[in-house]
């Protein structure tokens, strides 16, 4: 076993680079983590518009609609004088400029005319502002219609039920992520850092300068050589993904035995392995020198993980970028762990999905080791 | 015969880099490859080591055919290649064990073969440095250390004092002749004649990726004219006393380029003082002297008409 000896005594050399990646790897999934977390609990506060209005009309019904923007947003009563109004919004003291006019019910709920608006272009608070004015429009036509005074409209209007929302929990995580989530979205930069290096500086060593033909004039046969090789390379990435299981566990062990995915999470993080161990072989014997190593594992580990979902969620993702990104494994990895992460329990057509994603990966593979073996031919 | 070559014949494309080259290395015996860089000295080792296919012939050593698969004949083999081939990432100790590792599985014994090599290249005060902090020579002995540790039948040494300082030269040339000693046959390669003359008991001068002379020093020696070389530092030379010189007793070749006489003699004597005594007597001022007995470089000049080093 001097081949399989030597592998190992070489990724010993290397293991502080295993710690330092581990050591990357937590801090980001513990920041990214906290992060989204904080941001998807601020994601439903109500938040208004700031609304200028000019009152022509100084009607009931026109009172009413001022009163309802209020509730929710900051009115400012303006006088109408052009030079104020461009002022305000100038200054962004409102962002959005309702004009009542005078016969105000007559003319916009009974007829069709349309209120007088101007908005800072390209602001969602005119939007939103916007909006606001045409729930009133309508609900105080559909009152009208229903034969209901100025004075039972004003009331109406203004009286309006909250609508109340219920979060629908099909995820079993109470509308939120589990953790583990998080920790397995930057796994691939776990495993394709780490292992990619590892093994590219071990197959890089062996590769080097004419030790490969002392190697092929000793009495040990090339494929032995061989086999203590992948053996070795087995243990190693074995080894790292192994790690990466347990401090999964020991992190989230309650949450991840309560979930019914379990099962998926390892067979996906394995063919993630099995996609970094080929890859780390490509990359071993097409680089001849350390510096061009640690360059390309990083355009492929990070290069990858910023394309393909791992660091920047797919919602994010331009459909340009998702398309781009399917030719790539990681891309396929982040799919399945997406729809885990989605679905409580994985049946029917999620099922079919999820494996199809692992399936993808494990064809990406297969490539990889084909091509490694094309170009070891090509210049044995 | 430890190994016999038989018109072996190895192309590159249109290049003929063997042509028929035809060889025999006796048990025992430092057997060198002498010829200029690009002669085949190399693909001739690399053909015997089963490194390279060969277009025709046969190569038998130990008495087998030797071929990729022959493990048994490799097992007796030690190679020293011409690059230094060692793990950057492993130390010196480490390094040796792992190609000793290659041929010798007991762990004992390798412990002890590989302490010994240790000590054979004088690499004690250096076993947990890695490679890239050895100097160049110092990096050499490891090269050598991890070709012979499992203690070689036969070794191959393909140019292994290539860069290296006088000083490991000599070492390594010792070393060398210490592992023949013990009872290892050596195929050695080099251009540098002087180091295939000083420890080769036979050799194969090669051009052309054939071998153009074989023999003992002195016998390749003697196949040549020239017995002696007399080289005269003289500033005024007429074409009238070229050709006087040339009609001296045993002289068959005269030169003169940048003020220095170069003449050539067959094996006599006083061949330097009679061409002293002419320039005397025709009163030609004359500088520093030498006059050489023929090397291997006269060897290769007579037989090829072009330097060694050329």
């Amino acid at each position: 076993m001097t081949v399989f000896k030597a592998y190992m005594k070489i990724a010993k050399k290397n293991l502080w680079l295993l710690f330092m990646y581990m050591g990357i790897f937590f801090i980001l999934t513990i920041v990214f983590q906290g992060t989204a977390q904080k941001s998807e609990s601020e994601g439903y506060q109500s938040s208004g518009a700031k609304i200028g209005v000019v009152d022509g009309d100084r009607g009931i019904l026109a009172e009413s609609l001022i009163r309802t923007l209020q509730e929710k947003n900051e009115v400012l009563l303006l006088s109408g004088d052009q030079e104020e109004l461009q002022e305000s919004l100038f200054y962004r003291s409102v962002d959005y400029i309702v004009r009542i006019p005078k016969d105000f019910a007559a003319r916009c709920i009974e007829g069709d005319e349309k209120l007088k608006v101007t908005t800072v272009p390209g602001t969602f608070a005119g939007s939103y502002a916007e909006q606001a004015v045409s729930s009133f429009i309508y609900s105080a036509r559909s009152y009208r219609a229903a034969g209901f005074s100025d004075q039972e409209i004003a009331e109406a209007a203004v009286e309006q039920p909250e609508t109340e929302v219920t979060l629908m929990d099909f995820t079993g995580n109470k509308g939120e992520e589990p953790a583990y989530v998080y920790y397995y979205r930057y796994l691939p930069f776990l495993l394709l850092s780490v292992i990619c290096y590892m093994m590219g500086y071990i197959l890089m060593g062996f590769g080097r300068g004419h030790l490969p033909e002392r190697m092929r004039a000793s009495a040990i046969p090339a494929k032995r050589q061989t086999a203590e090789g992948l053996l070795a390379a087995g243990v190693i990435s074995f080894g790292v993904w192994t790690m990466s299981t347990a401090a999964v566990f020991l992190l989230y062990g309650r949450q991840i035995l309560a979930g019914n995915n379990v099962g998926y999470y390892i067979l996906n993080s394995i063919s993630l392995l099995a996609v970094s161990l080929t890859l780390a072989y490509l990359i071993g014997t097409l680089v001849k020198d350390s510096n061009a190593l640690s360059g390309i594992v990083n355009i492929a580990a990070l290069g990858m993980c910023f394309v393909c979902g791992t660091f920047v969620e797919m919602d994010y993702l331009s459909p340009a970028v998702k398309k781009a990104a399917q030719f790539l494994p990681v891309y396929w990895y982040e799919t399945v762990n997406n729809l885990l992460a989605g679905y409580s329990t994985i049946s029917g057509d999620v099922r079919i999905e999820v494996l199809q994603g692992i399936g993808i990966q494990l064809v990406f593979a297969a490539t990889f080791a084909c091509v490694t073996l094309a170009v070891s031919r090509k210049r044995a | 015969m430890i190994i016999k070559i038989e018109n072996l014949v190895k192309r590159y494309g249109s290049l003929v880099a063997l042509d028929h080259l035809n060889l025999e290395v006796k048990e025992g015996e430092i057997f060198g490859l002498l010829g200029p860089n690009g002669s085949g000295k190399t693909t001739a080792i690399n053909c015997m080591l089963a490194l390279l296919k060969y277009d025709r012939g046969s190569i038998r050593i130990f008495g087998e055919e030797m071929a990729p698969d022959n493990y048994r004949v490799k097992s007796q083999i030690g190679v020293v290649m011409q690059d230094v081939a060692v793990f950057e990432e492993l130390n010196v100790q480490d390094n040796i064990d792992y190609f000793c590792g290659l041929y010798v599985k007991d762990k004992n014994k390798r412990k002890e073969l590989v302490e010994e090599a240790v000590r054979f290249v004088g690499l004690e005060e250096y076993r947990k440095i890695y490679p890239k902090k050895l100097s160049g020579g110092l990096l050499r002995r490891l090269n050598i250390a991890c070709g012979i540790a499992h203690k070689p039948r036969l070794i191959f040494m393909d140019e292994p004092t290539v860069a290296v300082d006088p000083q490991s030269r000599n070492k390594i040339l010792e070393g060398i002749c210490e592992l023949n000693r013990q009872g290892s046959t050596i195929v050695y390669t080099s251009h540098y004649m002087e180091e295939v003359e000083q420890i080769c008991s036979r050799i194969a001068i090669m051009d052309h990726g054939r071998c153009i002379a074989l023999g003992t020093s002195e016998e390749l020696k003697n196949m040549i004219k020239t017995g002696e070389t007399v080289t005269i530092e003289a500033v005024i030379l007429e074409e009238e006393d070229l050709a006087r010189i040339r009609e001296l007793p045993h002289v068959f070749d005269v030169s003169y380029k940048d003020g220095t006489l170069t003449v050539r003699c067959t094996g006599a004597r006083h061949n330097l003082l009679r061409i002293l005594e002419y320039l005397q007597s025709r009163k030609i001022p004359f500088g520093r002297v030498f006059s050489e007995l023929p090397t291997l470089n006269d060897v290769f000049l007579e037989i090829t008409g072009k330097q060694l080093r050329d």
